[in-house]
C-alpha cells in the first residue's frame, strides 16, 4: 500500500466518521459565536477595532476540538490498535485526518469572519483578512495536530492551553511575538504590525516544526 | 523459514519488565499462548502485529521486522484483546473500512467484508452498530477484521474471552477452519480449556519469560521430577490404595467413596503398579485417568515452579 | 416436606462484621481518589503547580527587588496615582493565578463526571451503596481543594510577603485587611473554577464533548460577552465570571484599571453565585439522572 493511498484511506475513513459524529453541529456552534457578537454590536464604533480580535478566539478554540481531539481520541480509547496493525505508515494516519479536518475548520473559521463582517459592518470582508485568518487556522490546525501527540490522553487541553499561550505571547512586544499564531495571522490580515512576509515565515516554521515533531513521534508511540 | 522468530527479545514499560529474554520460533499452525493475566501475553501478541518494539533483541514475522516495516503488516490480522473500536459504525462497514486499510483495493474490500463476515457467522448482524452487539458478537467482529484481508498469520488475542459457549464453540470451529488452509495462528487465553479446544502446541508464558513450549503431552513427559496424578474410579478403593501404599514411587494417596487419587514419581512404573493392585484385590475399576494430561496441570506446574 | 437435593448450605463465606465508613463520609473516599488521580499526570494538577510557583516567585521577585519602583501601564489608584510595585503584585498576580486555575478546570474539573461515564468507572460508584449525593459532594470537594491550593496559597504568600516588607508595624497592621481580601477572591475563584466547569463535565458522556463546551463557554462565549460589556460600558460583562472577578478585585483593592468594566460589588458577586448555583444544580440533575438511567449510558 502506498503512502498516498494510505493517506486517502484514511481520510475517507475521517470523512465518515466526521460526518456521522457531532463535530460539525459543535463546529458550527462555535463559529456561529462571532457572528452572534457581530449581530450584537452592529454599526458599533469599535466593531472594526474588535471584530477581529473576537475570530481570533476561534483559532484557541477549534483546532483544539476539531484537530487534538480527532488524533488523540483512538489513542485515549485504545481503537488506534486497528490502524497502527495495518500496512500503513503511522505519520500517514495523522495526515489523512489532517487532510479532511484542516479545510473544515480553515472554512468555518473563514465562514464566521466574512459572516461577521458583513453583518456587524454591513460590507465584505477583505482579502487579506480571509488570507491571514485562513493561514493562522492552517497554521493552528498542524500546531495543535502536532502538539496532541505530546500528551496523546491531554491532547485536546493541551493544544487549549498552548493556544492561550501563544495569544499571550503574541502581545509582548518584541520579536519573540512572530513565534504567535494568532500574532502573525493578525499581521497576514493587516491587522496588527506590518511586517507580513516576516508573520507567513514565523508561521511556516512554527506550525511545520510542531507537525513534523508529532509526524516524527507518532512513530514511536506504542498501542 | 520461520513465520515467527523471536531472538533474546525484551521489552521494558518504565520499571516494569513486559518480556524478559524471549527467544521463540513458531514454524506455522496453531500455537497457543497461555499463561495468566499480566503474564506478558498481549505484550507479545502487541510486539508480533507490529503496535510495539522490543527494548532488546530481534523480532521478526516472515523475516522482517513488524514494527519497522509496515508492508508486512499486510500478511497479518490482528484482533485485539480490548472491545474498543468505532462504535457508531455498522459491522460491515467496520469490517470493510479496515480491509481497506490493510491494502484490499476499494472495490474488493466490500466484498472480502462479506466473506469476512459470514466465514464468523455474523452475516445477519452485518448491518448493525458495533454498539449495540453483545461480547460474542463484538468477538466475531474482530475475528472478521483480523481476516477480512486474507492475512497469512492471525494473532488473536483472548478471541474468546468472556463468549458465551454457543459463540465459543462456533469461532473455535472457524478459527480451525482457518487453520486448516494453512494460515498461521497465534492465539492467546488464561482459560485452558479454550485453547485444548484448538491446539495441542502451546508456549507457556510467566512473569514474561516463555517457561516451556511445544506438545502438551511431551511438556508433560518433560516434567518428569514432578509428581503425576492418577485418578482409579473403582468399587474398592480402599484395598486398592492399601496395595499401592507401599510402592516407593507413590508420594501420596486421596481417598473418596468410589475412587482414589495417586500422586506419583513414576507414571509407567505406577501403571504397572495399579494394574497388579487391582488384579490382587480384585476390584471392579470404572475409569483411570491421568488428571496431569490437561493443559491446567502443566500450566500450573511451570508457572507455581518457575519452570524446568 | 423434603429438603430440595442439591441446595448449597454453606460457601465459606462470612459476613465483614468490622467497623464500616459512615455514609455520610463516603464522599471523602471519591474525593481522596479524585486527588490522588489529578496528581498523577503531568499534564493536569503540576502543571497548574507549576505555573502557580511561577507566577508566585515573579510577583515576589518583583516585590522585593522594585519594592517602590512604579506599578505596570494601565495600573492606578482609583485616585490615578501611579501604584507602586510592591502595593500592585498582589492584584496584578491574581489574573494569572486564575490562569493555572483554568488549566486545571480544563485538564481534570471538565472532563472528570465525563470521564467517569465513559469509563465505566460511573457505575462502579453507583453499583455500590454510594449515592449521588456522595459521588457530588466527593467530585466538588476535590475540586476545590486541587483548585483552592493553586487560587489560595500563592495569593496568600505574596500578600503575607507584602505585609513583611513593611518597615513599621503600625503601617503593616493598618494593611493587615489585604489578608482577607486575597481569601475572599481566593474563595470566589475557587468555587468558580472548581464547580462551572465541573457542570460542563456533568452535561455530556464524553470527555471530548464535555471539555469542547467548556472551551468554547469560557473562551469565547464569555470572552464575548465580556468585550461587548466593555464596549457599551454596560452591566452586561457581568455575566462573564472573569470579568465580575475582574470587577471584585478591582474594588476590593482600590484600583483603576484601564480596559476593564466596573460594575457594582454586589452585582459581581451576584455574577459569581448565580453561576456557581446554577452549576450546581446541573451537576445534581445530571447525576441524578444518569444514576436512575443506571449503567452504561456512555
Amino acid at each position: 500500500m502506498t503512502d498516498a493511498a494510505a493517506v486517502f484511506a484514511i481520510a475517507r475513513l475521517t470523512a465518515w466518521r466526521f460526518v456521522h459524529g457531532r463535530l460539525p453541529w459543535v463546529g458550527a456552534i462555535v463559529a456561529a459565536l462571532p457572528i452572534a457578537f457581530a449581530a450584537a454590536l452592529r454599526g458599533h464604533a469599535s466593531f472594526a477595532e474588535r471584530s477581529f480580535e473576537i475570530e481570533e478566539l476561534l483559532l484557541v478554540v477549534l483546532p483544539a476540538i476539531a484537530v487534538a481531539a480527532s488524533i488523540t481520541s483512538e489513542l485515549d480509547d485504545r481503537a488506534v490498535t486497528y490502524l497502527w496493525s495495518r500496512p500503513l505508515a503511522r505519520w500517514t494516519v495523522m495526515v489523512g485526518k489532517l487532510v479532511v479536518l484542516a479545510p473544515f475548520v480553515v472554512a468555518l473559521v473563514v465562514a464566521s469572519w466574512i459572516v461577521s463582517t458583513a453583518v456587524g459592518a454591513g460590507e465584505l470582508a477583505s482579502a487579506a483578512s480571509i488570507g491571514g485568518l485562513a493561514a493562522g487556522a492552517l497554521g493552528a490546525t498542524m500546531t495543535c495536530a502536532g502538539l496532541a501527540i505530546v500528551a496523546p490522553r491531554y491532547g485536546m487541553v493541551l493544544a487549549i492551553v498552548y493556544m492561550l499561550c501563544d495569544g499571550v505571547v503574541g502581545e509582548i512586544p518584541a520579536h519573540i511575538q512572530l513565534i504567535s499564531i494568532t500574532h502573525d495571522a493578525g499581521e497576514l490580515a493587516g491587522v496588527t504590525g506590518s511586517s507580513p512576509a516576516i508573520a507567513a515565515i514565523g508561521l511556516v516554521i512554527v506550525s511545520t516544526a510542531w507537525l513534523a515533531y508529532g509526524m516524527r513521534r507518532i512513530g514511536r508511540l506504542e498501542a | 523459514m520461520n513465520t515467527i522468530e523471536l531472538e533474546h527479545c525484551s521489552k521494558w514499560y518504565g520499571r516494569i519488565l513486559g518480556l524478559s529474554d524471549v527467544s521463540w520460533r513458531v514454524p506455522g499452525g496453531i500455537v497457543g499462548l497461555l499463561g495468566p493475566n499480566g503474564a506478558g501475553k498481549s505484550t507479545l501478541m502487541k510486539m508480533l502485529a507490529g503496535l510495539i518494539s522490543p527494548s532488546r533483541g530481534t523480532l521478526s514475522v516472515f523475516g522482517v521486522s513488524p514494527f519497522s516495516d509496515p508492508g508486512v503488516r499486510g500478511r497479518i490480522g490482528y484482533a485485539p484483546e480490548h472491545d474498543q473500536t468505532w462504535d457508531e459504525m455498522t459491522v460491515f462497514d467496520l469490517v470493510s473500512r479496515l480491509a481497506e486499510l490493510a491494502g484490499v483495493p476499494r472495490g474488493r474490500a466490500q466484498s472480502s467484508a462479506r466473506d469476512a463476515i459470514e466465514q464468523v457467522g455474523m452475516t445477519g448482524a452485518a448491518d448493525r452498530r458495533v454498539r449495540g452487539l453483545s461480547k460474542g458478537m463484538r468477538q466475531r467482529t474482530k475475528l472478521a477484521t483480523a481476516i477480512a484481508h486474507d492475512p497469512d498469520l492471525l494473532i488473536l488475542d483472548e478471541p474468546l474471552g468472556g463468549v458465551d459457549p454457543v459463540a465459543r464453540i462456533e469461532i473455535v470451529a472457524r478459527i480451525r477452519d482457518l487453520a486448516a488452509r494453512g494460515k498461521t495462528i497465534c492465539v492467546s487465553s488464561h482459560v485452558l480449556y479454550e485453547i485444548e479446544a484448538l491446539t495441542a502446541q502451546i508456549a507457556v508464558i510467566d512473569r514474561g519469560r516463555i517457561v516451556a513450549e511445544g506438545d502438551v503431552a511431551e511438556i508433560r513427559r518433560r516434567l518428569g521430577h514432578r509428581p503425576h496424578r492418577i485418578k482409579l474410579a473403582c468399587d474398592r478403593p480402599r484395598a486398592a490404595a492399601a496395595a499401592l501404599a507401599t510402592a516407593d514411587h507413590v508420594a501420596r494417596i486421596e481417598l473418596s467413596a468410589d475412587a482414589l487419587i495417586v500422586e506419583t514419581t513414576d507414571l509407567d512404573r505406577c501403571y504397572d503398579d495399579i494394574g497388579a493392585a487391582i488384579r490382587a484385590t480384585g476390584t471392579i475399576v470404572s475409569s483411570l485417568t491421568a488428571l496431569d494430561s490437561d493443559l491446567g496441570a502443566v500450566v500450573d506446574s511451570l508457572t507455581r515452579g518457575g519452570g524446568s | 416436606m423434603s429438603e430440595p437435593a442439591g441446595i448449597i448450605r454453606d460457601l465459606g463465606y462470612e459476613r465483614y462484621a468490622g467497623s464500616r465508613r459512615a455514609p455520610s463520609k463516603r464522599w471523602r473516599v471519591l474525593a481522596r481518589q479524585q486527588i490522588a488521580s489529578a496528581w498523577q499526570p503531568w499534564w493536569q494538577y503540576k502543571t497548574a503547580i507549576a505555573i502557580a510557583v511561577i507566577v508566585t516567585a515573579v510577583f515576589g521577585g518583583l516585590m522585593y527587588f522594585f519594592t517602590d519602583s512604579s506599578m505596570f501601564r494601565g495600573f492606578r489608584w482609583v485616585s490615578n496615582l501611579p501604584m507602586t510595585m510592591s502595593d500592585g503584585a498582589v492584584p496584578a498576580s491574581l489574573q494569572w493565578f486564575r490562569r493555572a486555575a483554568f488549566v486545571v478546570s480544563t485538564a481534570t474539573a471538565a472532563t472528570t463526571i465525563a470521564g467517569d461515564r465513559e469509563s465505566g468507572a460511573f457505575a462502579l460508584y453507583v453499583a455500590r451503596s454510594t449515592r449521588p449525593v456522595d459521588y457530588i459532594v466527593g467530585k466538588v470537594a476535590a475540586m476545590l481543594v486541587l483548585v483552592g491550593s493553586i487560587t489560595i496559597i500563592g495569593p496568600l504568600f505574596l500578600a503575607l510577603l507584602r505585609l513583611g516588607l513593611f518597615d513599621d508595624t503600625t503601617v503593616l497592621v493598618a494593611h493587615l485587611w489585604i489578608v482577607p481580601k486575597v481569601l475572599a477572591v481566593g474563595a470566589l475563584t475557587t468555587i468558580t473554577y472548581a464547580i462551572v466547569p465541573l457542570a460542563c463535565s456533568a452535561l455530556f458522556a464524553t470527555r471530548a464533548q464535555a471539555l469542547a463546551v467548556w472551551a468554547a463557554y469560557w473562551l469565547v462565549a464569555c470572552s464575548i460577552v465580556a468585550l461587548l460589556g466593555a464596549l457599551t460600558s454596560s452591566w452586561f460583562a457581568a455575566f462573564d465570571p472573569a470579568s465580575a472577578l475582574d470587577s471584585i478585585i478591582d474594588q476590593l483593592f482600590g484600583l483603576h484599571m484601564v480596559r476593564r468594566v466596573r460594575f457594582p460589588l454586589d452585582l459581581a458577586v451576584g455574577s459569581i453565585v448565580v453561576h456557581v448555583t446554577v452549576a450546581l444544580a446541573i451537576i445534581s440533575i445530571c447525576v441524578r439522572r444518569a444514576h436512575r438511567r443506571g449503567f452504561g449510558d456512555a
